[in-house]
Formats: structure tokens, C-alpha cells, sequence
């Protein structure tokens, strides 16, 4: 075996051309595969990181149209109380917090958590304690738990700060413990509050009639099924539950209660794109391994003396199969580990663009299963670039060493360098297609109207703290004096408040009480929007009739409602919706609301699903604790607005921190992330895979024309012309190519259903890029030959004649 | 055309050849006439410029210096395609080593030339049947050329250069690559196409097959030092 490594790195330290473009040719090919086998072993197969992650769940109420809803606090209880499949069932609500020291305030996102949501993951503090349902608690005093990131980057990684007082929205809150780096909870938060009353407050002031209310569902649960107790089981005991609820309390009627393991709750969506990605890079490994078998193959035609003499000396057919072998293991294992070094680079680009939000994503790291899926690929495509060259090395001696001096090859080693390279173009053009047609699914989906220009507009999130903000008319005072300030500002020409803002990630739906509709039927599901100032100005939403807010519907005034063109239809279809009533979420009063204006409709983060139905009320009059701030600048980038916002809100409140300052058209690009994300993907590795098969093809047709040199002074000595030479190796290319483009499109048009549901308005047979490929790929297959075209056609007849 | 016209007809052609700033002069000089019906050889030492020669009168390769008229025209100023249209019609060759092309059969290795000749398939088909029939070849119209032995190869070479009826014959040491028997078969062969009209120019270092011609042309350091036609005339003057 010594002996052959050292055959073999003489040998190719001979042929450095040949070892260069194979190394590369393959690193190309299993990075790619490198990189996304981590992906897929850090989303897909690597457990969750807590004690038993397959016993973690998340728990939904559902309906059919919404399988996925958020939980009252008293379905919370419910749960809590009577799932005795769970050890452990937690709550929790997303909140921004200020965290205010010496340096000022700070947002800090976080989570108001209920008492047993560690119990739920099951992991320790790294330093300090958590909390838990089972310690008996004798106060509810505030606790807080940090994540590693922050104790970091707030506190330089002091010890000292466990059984520290913390100001977090002007309360004083007591630092528990901090997690462990790796630690990382549904939420994505950097610190976890105790909910001082058990179950986390609802995000709008109302005490405890909102926490006990059943319409106000704002919480998100998960929980842990005692040790043996399998999905299906507990599932069966939630229907039970949701069975006698609904029968209890009319609000829980419709209503169901559904588990779904956290792990495919996680990556549930995204499993079958990064699958497919998965599946597409293996095809681009194999176009690697077929353009450096042909490669081989033209080697072995040249080292046939070198081979032939080894035979006379007496090697066996399995000494010369294991030198050739050993060549290719040397340049593959070189490749695999240039591959590990090539994805420990590219983790965190990947990482940065992935839509894929999961604990322990941040940590996507090199581990055993990613060393041990690049060997693996390593050895396979060494025997598979070795398979080729050896099935032709069979001629029998007396005529290798006969056939060795010439400079012709072998009939049968042309014809399957030509197999070769028509099944990389096969390939290409399957992968050419599947990224056309995810081009052309994204291009659909960005084309989806959204009913509002984002250009040049800015949103900056605010959350209002509870104590000094717990009351509406502060809420309400902050929101007028950061809308004066920012009217008055020059670089500023629109300023609106809302929630949500818009494309953010949080939304509201409701179904509103419409005035006329029969007792018990709740109006159609709209979108619900908190609004105050030039809204609709800022971002261009066309007003249909009526009017907007204006500052006089605040405090004292009629309550007013704004309705999008689809709610309007919706609810009182075939009728002019100025001048009805409807009743929404946290209106105050009585709480109908008069419709005043209708405007067009809008999107959502759910771009997909294009413009929704909705309703505006307006913060003047339902002040929200989190008024996001949308303003629209002079021509320019919008970011530039931040130290206007800044300033306004400073103005507002000196100590309100600010959430990061984004872009709406930002915001927009969020949305469509994950389309994107593997279309991009998909792109990259089909040209990289189009380009890989153009150079096996430039290889093919450079080698043969070079083989063929003598032929074609032949033909030119019997008349033929250039041009008849050119078309010859032209001819012969587009002969290897539409073979392969043939098969590629056969098998790109069989298996494009299988990626039906991951196109928007799928379209998987769409003829225009099974044409645009089929053209495209011609081109290329032109371009790669016509560079050996050429000089065929300068074969000088006499020369080559002659040289016989 | 006419008796007074020679088929070819070299006036001082000359062949320089330079490589690595070395002047080879491969032709000095050659005149040269060869009228319709002529059996010539070419017959010299290696690298007398025979080849050199037989390259410039099958228009593979241009003179350095002199004029060149085949069939009365003056070929140096014609074009690529215009060189290539000529061989095709006009001149038939005949390789040491055969050169037929080893993926295309007996009968499409015949065929060739036709085919860049343009012409139908009924009539090639009719021609290539005939061509074969006259070197005795028909019976192997389907086989590669590796299913055939060196001797049966050039009958098929010959066959190839002949199926296009072209003013010329030329001949590259046609039985270099063959033993003495069938070396014998083909000068035999390329006799009787003699015998039937054909004009052919054989290059050979062999004395016993340029006995064979009816003019032998000595050349040594690319001059011809020897021609048995002016021989011959001074003889009859």
C-alpha cells in the first residue's frame, strides 16, 4: 500500500495538470454536498439540544382554517391542570424589554415565561439557577434568566451578576442564572421573566379581566411528555380535553387542541427544500465524478505504455486497478478535506441567509456526522471516477503494448468519455430545470401585489414598558408627541405609528363583531391594524372612499374604524361600508367602531398569500404598547430616517430604547427569505454544475479533435471544407448534448412534481424553462466546442499526413 | 484538353521551410510537366522532397516561390475552399498508411468524397458499388477497416481515390505499408487504372515498383535530377 501512494503521488505529481483540475473539479462537487449535509445534519438530524428533545412538543389551539393559534390564559390553565401526559406545560410572550444602567437603555428581546418553561427544555443554568414550577415558591419576586450572549455582552461575562438587581422596563428585576451558550429556547430570546402572576401578562393593559379572558389569546405553549408517553397518546388525551372544554365554555367551541413534536414544528417547513437541496448537490457530485472519470480516461489512453510495461513485468490486473484507484483516493480525501475547510468558511454565510430559525442553529457546527458524510462521499467518488478507466483496461497485452506507441485511443474509452459527458449534461440540464423553475415560482411570488410601495420607507419598533406605560393615556401621549416631533422634522415628509408594522413578523388577526350579522356569528378573519398619523400616506395605500384618522378620533371622539376594500366586502358585501359598526380587539367603551374610510388592501409577512383583509382602528383611540414607528423620507436610503425616529422618540421618552431600525422594503425581502434562500441555492449549484458539465464537454471535444487530427486531414485530402470539419465536431457535440439534454429534460419533467409544493403557483412542467434550458445549455454546449471546432479546422493535412 | 496543354505543369516551384530561424529549402526549383495519361514516379532518397512535392501537387500545401497551373489554371491565388473543392473533384490520393477512417465502413470510406461533392445518394451509391467492384472490394462494403488486412485497406484507398473520376491519380508510396505480395496486387491495381486512362503520380523510394511507370523522376535535395521523359526526348532528338 506504501508502495502505491508513492506510485501514486509520483504519478500525479507528474501530471500536476490532471491532479489540479480533478482536485478542483471535486472539491467543487463535495463542498457543495459538505455544505449542505450540514445543514441538513444541524436542522434535520442533529437532536434538539435539550435531555430528551423528542418529549419537547408545542401546543396549538386549532381551528380548521388556523391549525396553528395562540392560547388564552385560561385554555393555559386548562391544559396546564388537566394534560397529564405532560410533566411540564409552559407559556410565554414575545416582549421587547428596556434594559436601563448607567450606559443608558438598551432593547433587549425577550420573553415573559411562565414558572415551568425550563422545567420544558430541561436544561441547567450554567451559573445561578433557573426557575421552576416544582420549587416552592414562597414570592413571586421578578426573576430573570440570560441568555450567555447577553451576560456577555451586557454584563462582560461577571459572575457576580447572579442575585443582581437589573432594571428592566423601570422594574427591578433579580438575575437567577445564565444559560449556557448553546442554550437556545423557541422564542429566540435573550432573557427570560418570570410572569409574576403565573401565567405572562397579555401585551395590552386590562389587568386581570384580559388574563381571564378567553377571547384574549396571545400566549404560545410547549411542554414536555412524561418519560414513555408517546405523541399519539397525548394528543388523544388534548382532543379529550378540548372535548369537555368546548362543551364548558362556549369560546372553546370549534376549537380544538393539537401537539406537534418542537422538532417538526421547527423544521417541519423547511425539511423538504433543504432535502432537495440535498438531493441536487448530489447530482452536481455526480457530474464532478463523471467529468474526472473522463478526464481519467483520457489519461489512461496516454499512460497505456506505462500500464502495458507494469503488465509485462508482471502486475496484476488488481495492482494496476489499485494504483489507479489509489491516485483517485489521494485526490479525492485532498478534496474532502479542502471541502470540511471550504464549509467551516461558509457556515456562517449559510447560517446569516437561511430562513431556518432553530435552537442550536447558531451553532451549526463540523461534527462527527458531517467528517463522516465527507469521507464516505470521498471514498465513493474516488471508486467512482476509478470505475471507469479500469472497465477499459482490459485488452489483452500483446495489444496494449502493440496500440501503446500510437497516439490513437481506444473506440471503446471515447464512446464512454462521450456517455461521460452527455450524462453530465443530462444532469445539468435536471438541475437547470428545477432552478428555472424555482426562479420562475420566486419571480411569481415577488410579483405578488402587496397594495403599498415600501420604497423609502423606515419602521422602528417600540415597546412601551408596563409600569409608567400601564395606563392608555400615556400610551396615547407618547404616540402624539412622537408624531408632532417627527412632522416638524425636515428630513421626515410622512410619519405614521402602528402595529404591526409593515412585513414585520408579529400580526393580529381577529374575527370582528359585525353589527347586523346574526347573534353568535363573528365576522370573517381580517387582519387587525393599530394605527395613528399619516399611515396611509406614508405608504401609499390608496384611500377608496370616506376618510382616514384624523388626530381629532382620539381620546373622547367616536370610536372610528378604517376597513380595507376586501374586509368591506367581506362583511357587508354589495353594500356601502361608510357608516356601519363593527366591534375589534381591545376597543374601548362599548366598543363598536364606526366605519369612516375603506382603502385598498394589503400583504402581510405571509407574502404568498398577497393582499388580506383588514381592519385599522386607531391607536389614538386603542393605545398599544408597541407603536412602531413608519416614516417615509425625501428621496435617499431610509435608514438615514433612524436619528430622526431616535430623536423623536427621545423626545417622547429619554430612556425608551428603540428595536433595530428596518427598511420596509427590508422587511419585504425578509418575507420572501426562505423562497429565495433556496432558489439561490438551487441557482448556484445548477451553474455550478452547467459549468462543470461545459468543461467535461470542452475536455470530450478538445481530446477528440486532438485524436482526430489525422482524420480530419484525411477528409480536408478528399475535399472536405473548414466549415464541414467545424460542423463535424460541431455535429458531434450537439449529438453527445441533445442525448443528454434529451434524458435531462425527461427526467427533470418526471420529477418535478415532486417539488409541486415547493413552487408558488406551482407550475412544475412550465414550458418556458424547459425551452430557456434546453436553449441555454445549447449554447453552452456551442460555446464548449467550438473553441476545438476551430482548431480542427486548422489541421494543417500536410503536416499531419506527413508526421504518418 | 487539349494534347498541347500538360495536366501539370510546375515552373520553378521552391519550398522553404522555416523552423527555429533555419531555412530548410525542401524544393529548389523544380519545373515539372505531367500530360493526361502519364504514369509518373517520383523516386529519390528520404527526404529528397518527394512528399514535399507530392503535397504541393495534391494542393495540401503551397509553393514558397514559382507557379503551379493544374488543368491549365493557375492554382496559387485560389482560396481555401476553392483548394479544397479541386482536390475533391480533380485529384484522387493514395496514403502509404491507407487512411481510411476506422468508425465510418468499406463503402462509406468510398463514399466520402461524394458526399462532400454534394451529390445524391442514388448516384454515390451507384459509383461507390462500381469503385469497389473494380479493386474487388464489394463483398467487404459493410466491414470496418479493421476488419480488413493491409492489403485489402489500400484496394479500399484506391477504390476511395478513384470513385470520383478525378484528373489525377496521387500515390504516396502506396505500398509502404505492405508486404511484397501485396504490394504486387496494388501496383497491378493502380496498372490496369493505367491501363483504363487514369493519369497517376506515384511517389515510391522503391526502384522495382517505379519500374513500373512510365517516367521516372529522380529528385535529390529537392531538384529534380533525373527525368526519363526529357531523357527519352533528347534521346529521340
Amino acid at each position: 500500500m506504501r508502495h502505491d501512494l508513492r506510485s501514486a503521488l509520483r504519478a500525479l505529481g507528474r501530471d500536476r495538470a490532471y491532479a489540479l483540475v480533478a482536485l478542483l473539479t471535486l472539491t467543487v462537487g463535495l463542498a457543495a454536498n459538505t455544505v449542505m449535509f450540514s445543514l441538513v445534519n444541524g436542522v434535520i438530524l442533529r437532536p434538539l439540544p435539550y435531555p430528551a428533545p423528542d418529549q419537547v412538543v408545542r401546543v396549538y389551539p386549532s381551528t380548521p382554517e388556523d391549525e396553528d393559534q395562540s392560547a388564552s390564559a385560561p385554555l393555559f390553565v386548562d391544559i396546564r391542570e388537566r394534560w397529564t401526559a405532560a410533566t411540564a406545560v409552559a407559556a410565554w410572550i414575545d416582549t421587547s424589554y428596556a434594559l436601563v444602567d448607567a450606559r443608558g437603555a438598551r432593547a433587549v428581546r425577550g420573553a415573559q415565561v411562565s414558572d415551568a418553561f425550563f422545567d420544558v427544555f430541561g436544561v441547567p443554568a450554567a451559573l445561578g439557577r433557573t426557575f421552576s414550577a416544582r420549587a416552592a415558591e414562597t414570592e413571586r419576586a421578578p426573576l430573570a434568566v440570560i441568555s450567555d450572549r447577553l451576560w456577555r455582552r451586557e454584563f462582560g461575562a461577571d459572575p457576580a451578576v447572579v442575585g443582581r438587581a437589573i432594571t428592566l422596563n423601570r422594574t427591578a428585576v433579580t438575575v437567577a442564572g445564565v444559560m449556557p451558550a448553546d442554550f437556545s429556547a423557541v422564542d429566540h430570546a435573550d432573557i427570560w421573566i418570570r410572569a409574576t402572576r403565573g401565567v405572562p401578562d397579555p401585551p395590552l393593559s386590562g389587568g386581570d379581566e384580559l388574563v381571564e379572558s378567553r377571547d384574549m389569546a396571545y400566549l404560545a405553549m410547549v411542554a414536555r411528555l412524561a418519560p414513555g408517553r408517546h405523541l399519539d397518546t397525548a394528543s388523544a388525551e388534548l382532543d379529550a380535553i378540548a372535548n369537555t372544554l368546548a362543551r364548558t365554555y362556549t369560546e372553546e367551541r370549534g376549537r380544538g387542541l393539537r401537539a406537534v413534536s418542537l422538532k417538526d414544528d421547527l423544521v417541519g417547513d423547511v425539511r423538504p427544500a433543504l432535502l432537495m437541496l440535498l438531493g441536487a448537490v448530489g447530482l452536481l457530485l455526480l457530474i464532478a465524478c463523471a467529468n474526472v472519470a473522463g478526464l481519467a480516461l483520457a489519461r489512461a489512453t496516454t499512460r497505456q505504455r506505462e500500464v502495458a510495461v507494469r503488465r509485462s513485468l508482471g502486475a496484476s490486473r488488481w495492482a494496476i486497478a489499485r494504483l489507479l484507484l489509489v491516485e483517485n483516493l489521494v485526490i479525492a480525501l485532498a478534496g474532502a478535506g479542502l471541502s470540511v475547510a471550504v464549509t467551516a468558511w461558509s457556515l456562517d454565510v449559510l447560517v446569516e441567509m437561511s430562513p431556518v430559525a432553530i435552537p442550536g442553529a447558531g451553532h451549526l457546527a463540523i461534527d462527527w456526522r458531517v467528517v463522516a458524510f465527507v469521507a464516505v462521499a470521498g471514498l465513493a467518488s474516488a471508486s467512482l471516477v476509478s470505475v471507469a478507466p479500469l472497465a477499459t483496461s482490459h485488452a489483452p497485452l500483446e495489444q496494449a503494448l502493440r496500440e501503446a506507441g500510437r497516439s490513437t485511443t481506444s473506440g471503446a474509452r471515447q464512446r464512454l468519455r462521450g456517455f461521460l459527458v452527455a450524462g453530465q449534461i443530462a444532469l445539468a440540464a435536471t438541475l437547470l430545470v428545477g432552478a428555472g423553475l424555482f426562479i420562475r415560482s420566486f419571480e411569481r411570488l415577488q410579483s405578488v401585489p402587496q397594495g403599498l410601495s415600501a420604497d423609502d420607507v423606515l419602521s422602528v419598533g417600540v415597546a412601551l414598558p408596563p409600569p409608567q406605560y400601564a395606563e392608555p393615556a400615556a400610551m396615547r401621549s407618547f404616540t402624539r408627541r412622537v408624531l408632532d416631533h417627527l412632522r416638524r422634522d425636515g428630513r421626515v415628509t410622512h410619519a405614521a405609528v402602528a402595529f404591526p408594522t409593515p412585513f414585520a413578523p408579529a400580526s393580529a388577526s381577529v374575527r370582528p363583531d359585525v353589527e347586523g350579522f346574526p347573534e353568535g356569528q363573528e365576522g370573517p378573519p381580517v387582519k387587525l391594524y393599530w394605527i395613528a398619523g399619516d399611515y396611509f400616506s406614508t405608504l401609499r395605500i390608496p384611500v377608496l372612499s370616506g376618510r382616514v384618522f384624523s388626530d381629532a378620533d382620539g381620546d373622547g371622539a367616536p370610536l372610528v374604524a378604517v376597513v380595507s376594500k376586501g374586509a368591506a366586502e367581506r362583511m357587508w358585501p354589495g353594500q356601502d361600508p361608510i357608516g356601519k359598526r363593527l366591534r375589534a380587539g381591545g376597543s374601548e367603551g362599548d366598543g363598536w367602531m364606526t366605519v369612516v374610510g375603506v382603502v385598498g388592501d394589503t400583504g402581510t409577512r405571509d407574502w404568498a398569500a398577497g393582499v388580506q383583509p383588514a381592519v385599522y382602528v386607531s391607536m389614538l383611540q386603542n393605545p398599544f404598547p408597541y407603536p412602531g414607528v413608519v416614516v417615509r423620507g425625501r428621496t435617499g436610503d431610509a435608514v438615514d430616517l433612524t436619528p430622526a425616529v431616535r430623536e423623536a422618540v427621545a423626545t417622547a421618552d429619554r430612556e425608551l430604547p428603540l428595536g433595530d431600525p428596518i427598511t420596509v422594503e427590508a422587511a419585504a425581502a425578509a418575507a420572501v427569505k426562505a423562497p429565495r434562500f433556496r432558489t439561490w441555492l438551487l441557482a448556484v449549484f445548477s451553474l455550478l454544475a452547467s459549468v462543470l458539465a461545459s468543461v467535461g464537454l470542452y475536455g470530450v471535444a478538445a481530446y477528440a479533435v486532438v485524436q482526430r487530427r489525422k482524420e480530419f486531414g484525411v477528409r480536408m485530402t478528399l475535399g472536405a471544407t473548414r466549415r464541414t470539419i467545424a460542423a463535424l465536431v460541431l455535429g458531434d457535440a450537439a449529438r453527445l448534448a441533445a442525448f443528454g439534454l434529451a434524458t435531462g429534460l425527461v427526467v427533470a419533467l418526471l420529477g418535478a412534481s415532486a417539488v409541486r409544493q415547493l413552487l408558488f403557483d406551482a407550475r412544475p412542467h412550465d414550458p418556458v424553462v424547459f425551452v430557456l434550458v434546453s436553449l441555454g445549455l445549447l449554447a453552452v454546449v456551442l460555446v464548449a466546442s467550438a473553441v476545438p471546432a476551430w482548431r480542427a479546422t486548422r489541421v494543417d493535412p500536410a503536416t499531419v499526413l506527413q508526421a504518418e | 484538353m487539349s494534347e498541347a496543354q500538360p495536366l501539370i505543369h510546375l515552373d520553378g516551384v521552391k519550398k522553404v521551410f522555416l523552423t527555429d530561424e533555419v531555412e530548410t529549402h525542401a524544393l529548389a526549383g523544380i519545373h515539372l510537366e505531367i500530360k493526361t495519361g502519364e504514369y509518373v514516379a517520383i523516386a529519390g532518397p528520404s527526404g529528397c522532397g518527394k512528399s514535399t512535392l507530392l503535397s504541393i501537387l495534391g494542393l495540401l500545401d503551397t509553393p514558397s516561390d514559382g507557379r503551379y497551373w493544374l488543368n491549365s489554371r493557375a492554382v496559387e491565388q485560389l482560396s481555401l475552399s476553392e483548394r479544397a473543392r479541386t482536390r475533391n473533384r480533380e485529384i484522387g490520393f493514395i496514403f502509404q498508411s491507407f487512411n481510411l477512417i476506422g468508425d465510418l465502413t468499406v463503402f462509406e470510406n468510398v463514399e466520402l468524397p461524394l458526399v462532400y461533392r454534394g451529390m445524391k445518394a442514388s448516384e454515390r451509391r451507384t459509383r461507390v458499388a462500381e469503385a469497389l467492384e473494380r479493386v474487388g472490394m464489394a463483398h467487404r462494403a459493410k466491414h470496418l477497416p479493421s476488419q480488413l488486412s493491409g492489403g485489402q485497406q489500400q484496394r479500399v484507398a484506391v477504390a476511395r481515390a478513384v470513385v470520383g473520376q478525378p484528373l489525377i491519380l496521387l500515390a504516396d508510396e502506396p505500398t509502404g505499408n505492405l508486404d511484397s505480395k501485396n504490394g504486387e496486387l496494388v501496383m497491378d491495381l493502380l496498372r490496369e487504372l493505367h491501363r483504363g486512362g487514369a493519369t497517376i503520380c506515384m511517389v515510391t523510394h522503391d526502384p522495382r515498383y517505379a519500374a513500373h511507370a512510365d517516367r521516372t523522376i529522380h529528385l535529390f535535395d529537392g531538384k529534380v535530377i533525373e527525368d526519363e521523359a526529357e531523357i527519352a526526348a533528347m534521346a529521340t532528338v
